[in-house]
């Protein structure tokens, strides 16, 4: 496994997760070291679908621990101004989306995590997901044209 | 399921995140990762020139389509192709040193050295599978006539070990061509010259010669490494 690569995938995975970047960091390295502390499972070739168990389950700790705090600046779509329009639509886009969903939309389009991968996390069957990732695709297309539409 | 070009940028640009901070010093504090042998080997599979592949596959395919055809000679027959399969052998083996790339995969995560010993095993491996697989369906012994198969292959790849060795670049494999095409004429040709080769009793002969050209091409193998090591160096 690339864990370079790995490591900005993780990351980013936990970004969106706990939305700060040093409590991302902080995770993404926890989730590294635990990882590589249980070295028997990393044989049997289910590296991405750990790690990822292990951020999913490091970043719910966190977000239990400050469940009642404000959500930093860094999420916010005003800290996009700067991006392009069409950047700007598809954060809007996005942030109509549920939690789930756009968790959906980043593993699978962003950090192009395989399917199968993806049904083991979320525990459902290949045939839903695909499902569920045709609903949001459907979804994010169906905001991104009224977007444009309104211009 | 998916999605455009343009999404997928716009998707990458929305979710874009600070960069991290303390990756690199992070990075260099992670043990280094442990690669098994066979998922060496495996993994060099993909690097294996795809055009070597498919040549390889189609002088098997065409071992044995004439192995069925032919019905005396087929031993010669397919002597003659052997080094053909060798010299594929032989043209990865000196793909860094002709096209120079030999410095730069040398100081790579994979030493050259480790590098070329797992593709010649993948690729010596596939080649010997076709043969284990076109000899029988010949109607051919397998020991006999695999050891007459055998020495034209492993006594090409050995010359041209040494041809690329001391032929620097790409005249190397031009002379590596040569010796495949000598070999090829020279293995049907002995049955005539020195039948008594292939009489029973002298076996034990081609047993020997093959042995003999395994020792040396291990030393050979060897030997161009270390060459290339030096010659980088200096």
């Amino acid at each position: 496994m690339d864990y370079e690569a790995q490591y900005d995938k993780i990351y980013r995975y936990c970004y969106y997760k706990v939305n700060n970047a040093a409590v991302a960091e902080d995770i993404t390295q926890e989730t590294f070291l635990r990882f590589l502390e249980n070295s028997t499972y990393t044989e049997k070739g289910k590296e991405l679908n750990y790690l990822y168990t292990i951020a999913r389950n490091l970043c719910i700790d966190e977000y239990r621990k400050r469940v009642s705090e404000e959500l930093p600046e860094e999420l916010s779509i005003e800290s996009a101004e700067e991006a392009i329009v069409e950047g700007l639509d598809m954060r809007c886009a996005l942030a109509k989306l549920t939690h789930m969903e756009r968790e959906l939309v980043l593993l699978r389009f962003v950090n192009e995590v395989p399917v199968k991968v993806i049904c083991e996390l979320q525990e459902c069957s290949r045939f839903a997901l695909n499902r569920r990732l045709k609903q949001v695709l459907k979804k994010l297309r169906g905001y991104l044209e009224e977007k444009g539409a309104g211009k | 399921m998916r999605i455009s070009k343009k999404e997928k940028e716009l998707l990458e640009q929305a979710f874009s995140v600070p960069a991290p901070k303390k990756k690199n010093t992070f990075l260099r504090t992670l043990p280094k990762q442990e690669v098994g042998l066979g998922t060496l080997i495996l993994s060099q599979a993909a690097y294996i020139r795809k055009w070597i592949w498919a040549v390889s596959f189609l002088l098997f395919a065409l071992v044995a389509f004439v192995a069925q055809m032919a019905e005396q000679d087929v031993v010669w027959i397919l002597s003659a192709v052997m080094p053909f399969a060798a010299l594929l052998l032989i043209l990865e083996f000196a793909k860094s040193s002709a096209y120079g790339m030999s410095e730069l995969e040398m100081s790579s995560r994979f030493s050259l050295r480790t590098i070329l010993l797992a593709r010649m095993v993948m690729l010596g491996v596939v080649q010997l599978l076709g043969l284990l697989l076109t000899v029988p369906m010949a109607g051919m012994t397998l020991v006999s006539n695999g050891l007459y198969l055998l020495v034209p292959y492993l006594l090409t790849a050995l010359l041209g070990l040494v041809a690329v060795r001391r032929i620097q670049g790409k005249e190397g494999l031009f002379v590596c061509g040569s010796i495949s095409a000598f070999v090829c004429i020279l293995a049907p040709m002995l049955k005539y010259v020195v039948p008594m080769l292939y009489d029973q009793e002298n076996r034990i002969l081609w047993v020997f010669a093959v042995l003999l050209l395994l020792v040396g091409l291990v030393k050979e193998y060897r030997t161009t490494i270390n060459h290339w090591e030096e010659f980088v160096w200096n």
